[in-house]
């Protein structure tokens, strides 16, 4: 096992050098300087010279590249926007992220599995074909949409705040219900997340049931009689869930890819909104280090989902 | 019914030589209704779609022309005369929203069709050539899969400035891995199959062999993906209109109306809500019936 760990560490490493270089690449594609792009056009020539040689801009190409790389290994990278560095900008924004993709993961499996369950044990009854058509709906719903029809419904019908990390105005709040109002704030975000995750889980989890229940091994359990129930739940369900545990690798990436719309829709101070800012203000450093920490993370999503299977399922083995 | 059917003693008729590899998934895909609904959908969309760029090419526009600004008429409430309403301009929305729906449905098949020609491209060349060609490509592909996809679309129309074709290039641009993959996979069992040896062994040529042995076996997946990449390419032009980067207006796109619209949510619900629906409807069918193929194809699921 560690072995192959570390065989799968070695083999990511063009990968990740070509992850740097499209990441350094695509900020050239645009036309004109990208200095040019970002500050104000009446901004002295001066300070443009002063900021490109700050910024390398003036070396070549291949040597931009591999200053650029070395500061962002080494943390040093400098955001356009505020001139402060990138990574301690990123991690402030971390924790909002973490916990947004937090509850709503907890919520999408608190309703997906059971949801899933259902609709494979009773397949092709009515419920499962609601199940399925309503999947379906969760996956093709515009989140910015059903957000804002939230909202409408919220706000108009019920008077409820809903936007930022609490309620404006309401700072000094005592310490129990202040915290009740940031759950509150945490919730609706986490819920239209949720939606997309529910839909593609329960699928996910319906397929994996269905898959099990043709086993030789069930067929067995039904065949000395026991009852369907203790067939499903004892023996069908524990084989089931084990591909879902490979999920928690792909909820690695979408930390960052996945909340770029939400966050801005909710004025949740995390890292999508953080990638959202640093597009409209053209800060370069910034949205090259997401990208590339956005690769790294699917990455290392990928090696945790087949480390976690290979441990739950013994019938893996990465020898 | 003569050759290839007999009649058995109850009368039933049974087939002895099977249906067409087509004949068989369309049986299959009409035994599902979602499926048949959703192609449905498309097909009434597809005609809407028709008639209004027909009739915009003799500047005949209705229910009225979508870019009539009338500021005595905005932010009507849905009436008879104005069927959902008007916008912060006095802009009719139905009209706006037919206007719209040929270019929601451009951009998801112009950009399906550029995703897909890559992918068949560098999956057929990854797949029929093996070997360093196939290392080289596919690891093009792992670094291209590992892009928070939409943050990636996003960075690259900001760089670029947005615009009706620079959107469809690059949502198409940015969604060929899948259909790479599979694409390779499916070549990848087919190359050792025996027809493709004997067609080898006489000496076609290679490009021959890909385009005439081996890609029409590999087409039904490819049609899949292809359904269902409209559905996500849709979902991502709104997704880019909504944060500003979408079409432009004045422009109509189901993605920027709700946009402008959602300024206005609390006077005026109805400019968020019907583009919305109409782009949930939209999408909602072509997954329908992406899945519907699927299953079609699926020999497990046949009841």
């Amino acid at each position: 096992m560690f072995g192959y760990i570390i065989r799968r560490l070695i083999q990511t490493i063009p990968v990740l050098v070509g992850i740097t270089v499209i990441s350094f690449t695509m900020i050239h594609i645009a036309p004109g300087s990208p200095i040019g792009q970002a500050l104000d056009p009446k901004v002295p020539k001066k300070v443009v010279e002063q900021w490109e040689k700050n910024f390398h801009l003036n070396e070549p190409l291949p040597v931009q590249y591999w200053l650029w790389l070395k500061d962002l290994a080494a943390g040093d990278l400098k955001s356009f926007k505020d001139g402060r560095p990138v990574l301690k900008k990123i991690l402030e924004r971390l924790p909002a992220t973490i916990w947004l993709n937090l509850v709503a993961t907890l919520i999408s499996f608190a309703i997906a599995i059971p949801m899933g369950i259902f609709s494979a044990t009773h397949r092709y009854s009515p419920a499962d074909h609601v199940f399925t058509f309503f999947a379906f709906v969760g996956i093709s719903v515009p989140s910015f949409w059903l957000a804002y029809m939230l909202i409408l419904l919220l706000v108009q019908g019920f008077g409820i705040p809903v936007l930022g990390v609490q309620t404006f105005g309401l700072v000094p709040l005592p310490p129990l219900s202040g915290l009740a109002d940031r759950a509150w704030h945490l919730f609706l975000p986490a819920v239209i997340f949720a939606v997309g995750e529910i839909a593609v889980l329960s699928r996910y989890m319906r397929g994996s049931m269905l898959e099990v229940v043709r086993e030789d091994y069930i067929r067995t359990a039904k065949a000395k009689g026991l009852t369907e129930d203790q067939v499903n739940y004892r023996h069908a369900l524990r084989n089931a869930l084990l591909p879902i545990v490979t999920i928690f690798g792909f909820l690695i990436p979408s930390l960052i890819g996945g909340s770029v719309i939400i966050e801005s829709i909710f004025a949740w101070p995390g890292i999508g909104q953080l990638g959202y800012q640093s597009v409209l203000s053209r800060d370069y450093p910034t949205i090259m280090t997401l990208n590339t920490i956005a690769a790294f993370l699917v990455l290392l999503g990928n090696l945790v989902a087949d480390v976690l299977y290979a441990w739950v399922d013994p019938r893996i083995s990465y020898a | 019914m003569t050759g290839n059917a007999i009649a058995t003693s109850a009368g039933e008729v049974l087939r002895t030589k099977p249906y067409s590899f087509w004949r068989e998934l369309s049986i299959q895909f009409r035994k599902n209704h979602l499926a048949m609904g959703g192609l449905a959908v498309i097909g009434v969309l597809f005609v809407i779609a028709l008639i209004v760029v027909l009739f915009s090419l003799f500047k005949i526009y209705f229910p009225y022309d979508p870019n009539a600004i009338d500021l005595t008429r905005k932010l009507l409430f849905p009436s008879t005369v104005h069927l959902l309403g008007t916008d912060h301009l006095g802009r009719d929305v139905l009209s706006r929203m037919l206007h719209g729906s040929w270019i929601s449905l451009t951009v998801g098949f112009v950009s399906v069709a550029i995703a897909i020609s890559i992918g068949l491209l560098i999956g057929s060349l990854a797949g029929y050539f093996a070997g360093w060609v196939d290392a080289v490509l596919m690891r093009f592909v792992d670094i291209m899969m590992t892009f928070p996809t939409f943050f990636l679309i996003l960075t690259v129309i900001a760089l670029l400035g947005p615009g009706f074709w620079k959107v469809m290039i690059v949502i198409g641009l940015t969604s060929w891995t899948g259909t790479a993959r599979f694409v390779r996979a499916e070549i990848l069992s087919l190359r050792q199959r025996d027809f493709v040896q004997a067609a080898r062994a006489v000496g076609v040529p290679s490009h021959r062999i890909i385009l005439r042995h081996v890609l029409p076996n590999a087409m039904a997946p490819v049609l899949i993906s292809a359904t269902l990449g409209v559905a996500g390419a849709v979902l991502t032009e709104s997704g880019l209109s909504f944060l500003g980067f979408g079409v432009q207006p004045p422009q109509p796109t189901w993605g920027n109306i709700l946009t402008e619209g959602r300024l206005y949510i609390f006077d005026a619900w109805w400019l968020t809500l019907f583009p919305g629906l109409a782009i949930l409807i939209m999408v909602l069918a072509f997954n329908l019936c992406g899945e519907g193929l699927r299953d079609a194809l699926d020999p497990r699921l046949r009841r």
